[in-house]
Formats: C-alpha cells, structure tokens, sequence
C-alpha cells in the first residue's frame, strides 16, 4: 500500500516536470472558483434585493447554477487541453522521429489533461457550493433566513480574499493587497447589483 | 557469467523526464552494475546522450523497453562486450 502511493507521487512528480500541469492547474483554480463564487453572490445579493425569502429556493437555483459552471468548465477544459496537450505531443513526436504511444510523455499529457479539467470543473462548484451552505442550513433550520443572507456574503468575501491571497503568496508579492484587490471585484458586484434594485431594472417580489 | 557485459548507445531523447530520472530506472534493471550518461547535444525539448552501461548478463530488450518508456530512440550502437570478462583497449 504504501509503495503504491510513494509509485502515485513518484509518476505524479514526473508528470508534473513533463507538461507544468500544477501552473496551469493553478491558474484554472482561481479563474473558475473566482468565476462560481462572483456568481453565487451575484445570485445571492439579486436574491435579498427581489426580495426572496425561502433559503431552499435560492439554494435550488444555486446549485443548477454552480452545476451548469462546472460542467462548463470540465467540458472547456477538456476539449481546450486536449488540443493543445496534443498539438505538443505530436510536436515532439516530430522532433523523435516516433510515436510516443505507451510513452512517459504520452501518459503525463493524459494526465494533465484529467487533472486540469477536474479543477476546472470542481472549483467553481466547491467555491458556490461554500457560499450556498448557509441557505441549505437555514432550511433545515440552523439559522434564520437573514442570518443565511448575512453568513453567505461574509463567506462570498472570505472566498474573495482568500483567492487573491492565494494569488500573492504564488506570485511572492503581498497577500493582502492581492486579497483586497480580489475584494473589490465582489464589492463592484454588489454596488451594480443595488444600482440596478434601485433604479427599478431589478424588480422586487416582496 | 557469460553475456553481455558493456553496452554503449548515442540516445536522443526528450529533455523531460531529465537524464537523472532515467539513469534511476536503468540501474534498476536486472544485471546492470553501473550507467553512464553523458549529453552530448541539446537541442530545444531534445537532447542526445551517450549511455553507457556496465553489468553482468544485460539484457538488451529490457534496457530497449526502459529508453521506451522514456521516449528514447536508439540512434546507434556504438560498441558492446561481452564474454567472460571485459578486454581493455578504448
């Protein structure tokens, strides 16, 4: 069991020095939760400005939503990966003289093209899943419908700074100035959605 | 024991997995005692290396399978020994 694992990080690692799978990875990692979690809020911010009161609700339509975003982006990326994965391989195929069928580059472009298309499609779905918690909770009556509102959106924000923070500690600048800029997308979101309740586009149903 | 003892071979590769990875999997192999791996060419995602390799009854066809696996074509054969014991003399 245990040399079966030390073998899985072994052949891992040696995927990872092959194709760079871990930087792109990284960098779907973010886009796509950043992607699921604006998205969330936008729903749950439209959701308090309409005036919608039954958690189940907004949690129904939350997960459709992160569903349809993850499926997106499993499909996006697979299909995007795999032309290009393959458009390297076939470049180095040329470069050999010979197929690389059964080869390490061979099983490492396959992974890559796995692994990126998993994290393009659960990140989203984790980050929404995260946000839409509070409303799942609420209906099985652990909070009231306001406290569901109020939890979703610190979460939405934590997410927010937590990716930009992600962002800086990759990049070895400061974290929280990248927090904070990750921050003010969400609170751009938040001004345009009470712009639009308050001129009338967004109609409430209280 | 008898067989072969001394296998050299101009390689070309790709640069990943690198020459230390590969020359890891080559001394696992049955009968190899020691492995040589020089580069001698880079070219950009290639490279060529000279293997030489060192042991006791190799077995060429899982020395082939091994460079295989890496994405490796033999270019040439450069010189084998073989025998009882190795004859000086290069």
């Amino acid at each position: 069991m245990t040399s079966r694992i030390s073998n899985f990080i072994g052949s891992f690692r040696r995927y990872e020095r092959i194709t760079g799978m871990s930087e792109i990875a990284r960098r779907y990692f973010v886009m796509n939760a950043f992607d699921g979690a604006l998205t969330m809020f936008g729903l749950v911010t439209g959701s308090y400005l309409a005036g919608v009161r039954a958690p189940m609700l907004i949690f129904s339509v939350g997960i459709s939503t992160v569903l349809a975003i993850g499926i997106s982006g499993l499909w996006g990326a697979f299909l995007t990966e795999t032309a290009e994965r393959n458009r390297a391989l076939k470049s180095l195929e040329k470069k050999m003289l010979r197929k690389l069928t059964g080869s390490y580059q061979s099983e490492a472009s396959n992974a890559a093209i796995y692994v990126t298309a998993a994290v393009d499609a659960l990140s989203p779905m984790l980050a929404g899943f995260v946000i839409l918690l509070p409303f799942l909770l609420a209906e099985k009556g652990m909070f009231d419908i306001s406290e569901a509102y109020t939890l979703a959106l610190g979460l939405s924000f934590a997410i927010f700074f937590g990716l930009g923070a992600f962002l800086g500690k990759t990049s070895k600048d400061s974290w929280w100035l990248y927090g904070l800029k990750m921050l003010m997308a969400g609170l751009l979101a938040a001004v345009l959605t009470f712009a639009l309740s308050y001129s009338g586009i967004v109609a409430s149903t209280a | 024991m008898a067989g072969l003892k001394k296998l050299v071979l101009d390689v070309l590769k790709p640069s990943e997995p690198t020459i230390v990875d590969m020359i890891k999997k080559l001394c696992d192999i049955e009968g190899v005692e020691g492995v040589d791996i020089t580069v001698r060419e880079i070219d950009r995602r290639v490279e060529t290396v000279k293997i030489k390799i060192e042991g006791d009854n190799l077995n060429f066809d899982k020395i082939n399978t091994a460079l295989d696996r890496y994405g490796a074509t033999i270019h040439s054969i450069d010189q084998v020994a073989g025998g009882k014991k190795l004859i000086s003399g290069d």
